[in-house]
């Protein structure tokens, strides 16, 4: 029987070889690369250590002073009969700092969401043309590249010490994150149905809609869900710098040296973020849910 | 001997597969035939272990068919476009390494050799480095049987190899396939959309329709108008 893949596809001009010399070619072609793999990691580890030790790590320093450590942790913040005597008498206050943390996160994602979704969309390189995505991304990074607690400074100036602060440095981070994201997931979709749409004569506007939001939706929703839980993280500390919610308490509880307070303060957020990541799971699963559905 | 006795695979109320017998002699290849949704990605799935079946046995040479005695060639190559096509290979034979080889790339100069043998066998000679994502579709799918060779099968089953190929390059691949089958005695089992290709490779006939078995025939029983019933129904 002739050859049957004889002119179907394209092959190297060359002769082929046996499987010896390619063996031998291959093997010789893989442990260079073995030896540059390792030489990269070593290399890697060395500047690490490096860097560590430049920024005064000193493994002797912390082994000798564990004590303290040890001693604030079981004789003050993990005392059972001291932490629930302080959430006793400090609950309420401690609890309106929590639903306020809360808010700021919520209020936060709610105003830089629609924000974050218009610009993620216009920064897609697949959606708009570079004169239009090209700046976009360039301000997204920008306002990426500034911590929230930065922004919280600067929207204390605008707002006055408090949580309006604090919500305003949330949705900042939120555009600058999420634009990113959305951006990153719009480029991902598939191009076939946006050309069949577009192919009807569709604008940009109708194609978006039809062909490339549904491909994103999705994915839309759970990077939403996920900038919640990780809102509600980052507005536990905005109090630090005076912009509301459990930091306040929290930073004014370690000024005052009361670690059992402080620890009465980490409990609260971490009552707060399980609660808001286990909604936010429900809220996926129920999608899920839906989405199978629909299949069916 | 692969014995397939009263195979059944519901979802939900719908049975894909349903009271589905037969035995395959090894070095033949069958070509399993039937509409689309008639159950055979189901049954060449319960076959290669990746669905459990409600009911019913798969068995080989008289012992339960173990997983890795299966292997199974994908419709769209199943294939890592980042690897080279002798990493894929190598894949292929993850169930008998230890993983740490597969997480530092470090297999033993056997397993490699080994596979470039595969790419040799599915003449792929020379293929070894070159990235799976810039292949044609007949070599990767070419890829995609020499990494189900590299798991040392019994069993080589195929789903629908050559459905996106041109009839040219379909040929050649399911030719390559079939040469391979009988070579290395092993029991093939191909589903196929293309019955002039299906006949002429075939050794035996499997039709499928709603789930169940309404042809089991050799090929030169086979009349070739009923394959094209099995299709039009």
């Amino acid at each position: 029987m002739a050859d049957p893949d004889a002119g179907v596809d394209d092959r190297s001009g060359s002769a082929a070889p046996s499987v010896g010399e390619e063996f031998d070619r291959i093997q010789a072609r893989w442990r260079r690369r073995f030896v540059v793999r390792i030489g990269a990691v070593v290399g890697l580890v060395a500047v690490v250590l490096a860097t560590a030790r430049w920024l005064g790590f000193d493994l002797a320093y912390l082994y000798a002073h564990r004590r303290n450590l040890r001693d604030v942790l079981l004789e003050e913040m993990l005392a059972p009969a001291q932490l629930w005597a302080q959430l006793q008498s400090d609950g309420s206050t401690l609890a309106s700092a929590t639903l306020e943390t809360l808010a700021i996160a919520g209020v936060g994602t709610a105003i830089g969401l629609p924000l974050a979704f218009c610009l993620g969309i216009l920064a897609a390189s697949n959606v708009t043309p570079r004169i239009v995505h090209a700046p976009l991304r360039l301000f997204l990074g920008g306002v990426r590249a500034v911590p929230s607690m930065v922004y919280a400074l600067l929207f204390v100036i605008l707002a006055g010490l408090g949580p309006v602060a604090g919500a305003l440095a949330i949705a900042m981070g939120t555009v600058g994150d999420l634009g990113r994201l959305f951006a990153d997931e719009m480029e991902e979709i598939d191009r076939a149905p946006v050309d069949a749409v577009a192919s009807s004569g569709a604008g940009l506007l109708a194609t978006t809609a039809a062909a490339r939001l549904p491909q994103v939706s999705t994915a839309y929703v759970a990077w939403t869900l996920f900038y919640l839980e990780i809102n509600a993280r980052k507005s536990s500390v905005l109090g630090i710098v005076g912009a509301g919610g459990i930091g306040y308490p929290l930073f004014m509880a370690f000024n005052a040296r009361n670690y059992t307070r402080v620890m009465a303060a980490i409990v609260a957020i971490l009552v707060l973020v399980v609660s808001v990541e286990l909604v936010a799971n429900r809220l996926r699963s129920l999608l899920d849910a839906d989405r199978r559905a629909a299949r069916n | 001997m692969l014995t397939v006795s009263g195979l059944e695979k519901r979802y939900d109320d719908v049975a894909a597969v349903a009271d589905v017998s037969f035995e395959l002699e090894p070095g033949s290849l069958a070509v399993l035939v039937g509409r689309s949704g008639a159950g055979k990605t189901t049954l060449l799935r319960c076959i290669d272990g990746l669905e459990r079946p409600d009911s019913g046995s798969i068995r080989l040479a008289g012992e339960p068919l173990e997983p890795t005695d299966a292997a199974l060639v994908f419709q769209s190559g199943a294939l890592l476009d980042n690897k080279s096509a002798l990493e894929n290979v190598l894949d292929g034979g993850l169930a008998r390494e230890p993983v740490w080889r597969e997480l530092l790339g470090w297999h033993t100069p056997a397993a490699k050799r080994a596979a470039i043998e595969r790419l040799h066998a599915v003449d792929l000679a020379g293929y070894a480095d070159r990235r799976v994502g810039d292949l044609s579709g007949g070599e990767r799918q070419r890829v995609g049987i020499a990494r189900a060779l590299q798991q040392e099968p019994r069993v080589l089953l195929a789903d629908e190899p050559v459905a996106s190929l041109d009839p040219a390059t379909a040929r050649a691949v399911l030719e390559r396939l079939a040469a391979v089958v009988r070579r290395e005695n092993l029991i093939g089992l191909v589903s196929l959309h293309q019955p002039r290709l299906a006949r002429e490779v075939a050794d035996r006939y499997l039709g499928l329709s709603d789930g169940r078995l309404t042809v089991n025939e050799t090929a030169t029983e086979m009349d070739p108008d009923r394959i094209a019933e099995v299709y039009h129904g």
